[in-house]
């Protein structure tokens, strides 16, 4: 077995413990795939890994989707808003805070997600060489990290989803300070 | 839960009406229809949420580890059965799948 296939097995064996609890089983049919694919050579190793990449973006925008679900259910709560048809009665401050807060919350979510997934990426990493230093989870997990954040966010906030957008970026900076005060106290 | 028939959609709708009494697996599925995992899978899981899809993991041989596999509810053959009557006539517009209950 190469190495983009043992990556792949791994990726998918990690999904399988994060992945939301209803979509456990088709993780587990995305692993099974794996051993009919591509069993023609090194170039079917690749596409193994490919096919993991792709059912991990797959797991991401599901956990994605829960996450936000129940981010905007536990922040009604909070805010005593009963149900969606009553968030037209809402004021304006309440949907900013409540948008600027579910903002923060995907944004968390999302570098939680890929806190957990920071030992696959390394590996990776090491797969083409590269070894595990404080400055590579920098540039392949924090920065692309951030970058994915502000991109979400200009999306968003030209979208008409200011209040979303200023929870991200507010999240995403504070991230970025504790990284540089990390860096700068190392 | 809402559903596009897209393009995507489309040809996984065909893939399952080409032999739809038979079981079909998620990588035959992505080589006969050319869509990558990332886009497959979504519309498969959207498909069984909404009961058009069954779903059951292979009883194979032991060692072997089994395999999932899918296809048609009698629901789902009817309503990929319209949707490409539909669309062959020029019907189907953008948001359709929602009409499908769930």
């Amino acid at each position: 077995m190469g190495a983009p296939r043992t990556l792949a097995e791994r990726l998918l064996r990690a999904l399988l413990r994060c992945a939301p609890e209803g979509r456990r089983a088709w993780v587990e049919a995305m692993l099974r795939e794996l051993d009919f694919i591509g069993l023609d050579g090194p170039s079917g190793d690749w596409a193994a890994l490919f096919w993991a990449l792709g059912c991990t973006t797959v797991i991401f925008r599901e956990w994605l989707t829960e996450g936000t679900a129940w981010c905007m259910k536990w922040l009604a709560s909070l805010f005593g808003i009963r149900s969606t048809k009553e968030e037209s009665k809402m004021n304006a401050t309440g949907k900013k805070t409540l948008g600027v807060l579910a903002g923060m919350g995907i944004a968390l979510a999302f570098g939680v997600g890929l806190f957990f997934l920071r030992n696959v990426i390394a590996d990776v990493l090491l797969a083409i060489g590269i070894q595990r230093s404080m400055w590579s989870h920098i540039l392949s997990v924090i920065l692309p990290a951030e970058i994915i954040v502000v991109v979400a966010a200009i999306v968003l906030w030209r979208k008409q989803r200011a209040p979303i957008a200023v929870g991200m970026l507010l999240t995403g900076f504070v991230m970025a300070a504790h990284v540089v005060v990390t860096v700068a106290t190392h | 839960m809402k559903l596009n028939l897209s393009r995507q959609t489309l040809l996984v709708l065909e893939a399952f009406l080409d032999h739809p009494a038979e079981w079909k697996y998620g990588y035959d599925l992505s080589r006969s229809t050319g869509l990558k995992s990332g886009t497959l899978y979504p519309l498969l899981m959207r498909l069984a949420d909404r009961k058009l899809l069954e779903t059951a993991w292979e009883t194979s041989d032991p060692g072997k580890p089994p395999r999932h596999m899918y296809r048609f509810t009698p629901e789902g053959m009817q309503f990929a059965r319209e949707k490409r009557q539909a669309h062959t006539t020029g019907q189907v517009g953008a948001p359709v799948l929602n009409e499908a209950r769930g």
